[in-house]
């Protein structure tokens, strides 16, 4: 299992030299080969976790997610650019906690930059499995306890 | 990519100095909340806008010159700048 | 050489430049204007991150397929990942710090940490509000 991780960080490893470097002559490349060698060494542990299950749907379930996050994204742009050039400034914040059902720390951590991505919510804390979001005003802070995100992400984590 | 024009004699490099003019200029406004804002966390986010400001400053400068050693310049300036934040937030 | 393309790409271009652009101002006055600090998060951390999205597909439209696009690339990725992450990393740190968000009405209020009401009251009678120690 090792050697399998060791092979498949190095490809990603030296993949990603080559298309940076975009010289390929021997000096670079070789370069790129010995430095891939060293990087994938210290880091094969890191980027795939042999304790992972159904990996294959959950990157595919995560690339159909990101559209809606991307036109949340815009949504919130328009939102925030509203509220700052609008005169009167329709601002409310506050602070609103809630009970997260996710599990795994890479599920929360896509759940709170989502959160911070979507209109008039940004994430501050998550203490255990609460999460403290900062809201700009009232609708927003209300859309985000419906908890409509939060299954799409457990959605994705296969935690539902 | 030279001489490529987008109409009349307004070339596509003009466009990219209009918008690189206009990144500064924000960059400076930023600057004041920098060293006007109260307290110590107004000024690190100032400093993160003004750094994030600055990687597309450097695009857009690698577009003008066509020098594509500023990408470069951009991705590591990326890095650090995220690297500073994350650092001047745990001290 | 078809003048037609060209001039479409460099018209999609300045179209997502300037949007771009206008998110990126929008996000700066946003920045200037919002009362406290944690709003300013919100200004920061949403505009600054498509405006500069926004400029950055501009330009890949602008390189076509080379490794420069490439690296553009690589540069939206790191700041569609790295932005939220920095702005929820001074947040926290502000919250921990014990940092008060304004509020605009006295209502229930849904924070934890008991900090004291009158430093509050001082912050929200004050301008700019958020003030740190």
């Amino acid at each position: 299992m090792r050697i399998k991780q060791f092979a498949a960080t190095y490809l990603i490893v030296l993949a990603f030299w080559l298309l940076l470097s975009a010289h390929f002559d021997r000096f670079h490349v070789g370069a790129g080969v010995v430095c891939s060698v060293i990087v994938a060494y210290a880091s094969h542990d890191l980027l795939f976790k042999d304790t992972e299950k159904h990996r294959l749907t959950k990157t595919l379930r995560f690339i159909a997610y990101l559209p809606w996050l991307i036109y949340q994204i815009v949504l919130a742009n328009i939102d925030v650019a509203k509220r700052a050039l609008s005169p009167s400034m329709p601002i409310d914040p506050r602070v609103v906690t809630f009970k997260t059902i996710l599990k795994s720390d890479m599920a929360r951590t896509a759940l709170a930059n989502s959160i911070t991505l979507t209109p008039g919510t940004v994430t501050i804390d998550i203490v255990d499995d609460v999460f403290y979001v900062h809201a700009i005003a009232k609708e927003p802070a209300d859309d985000l306890l419906k908890g409509a995100m939060e299954r799409k992400v457990a959605h994705i984590f296969m935690e539902d | 990519m030279t001489g490529t024009e987008l109409f009349g004699t307004i070339g596509m490099v003009d466009v990219f100095l209009a918008m690189a003019i206009t990144i500064v200029i924000a960059s400076f406004v930023s600057l004041y909340r920098g060293i006007e804002g109260p307290g110590i966390f107004n000024r690190i986010i100032a400093v993160n806008v003004i750094g994030t400001k600055t990687i597309v400053l450097l695009v857009l400068i690698g577009f003008i010159y066509e020098r594509p050693d500023f990408f470069d310049i951009a991705l590591l300036y990326a890095i650090l700048n995220f690297i500073m934040t994350i650092a001047a937030t745990r001290y | 050489m078809s003048d037609t393309i060209i001039n479409l790409t460099n018209v999609i271009t300045v179209l997502l430049l300037l949007v771009g652009a206008f998110f990126m101002l929008a996000g700066t006055i946003g920045f200037l204007r919002f009362p406290d600090f944690y709003s300013r998060m919100h200004a920061t951390g949403k505009c600054d991150t498509l405006g500069e999205g926004l400029m950055l597909v501009a330009l890949i439209v602008y390189g076509g397929a080379t490794f420069v696009s490439v690296k553009i690339l690589f540069l939206i990725l790191f700041i569609l990942l790295a932005n939220p992450t920095s702005t929820h990393a001074i947040a926290k740190a502000a919250y921990d710090v014990g940092l008060e968000p304004w509020r605009k009405l006295d209502e229930e209020v849904a924070w934890l940490n008991t900090g004291d009401t009158g430093n509050s009251d001082e912050s929200r009678a004050g301008e700019d509000g958020g003030e740190v120690r």
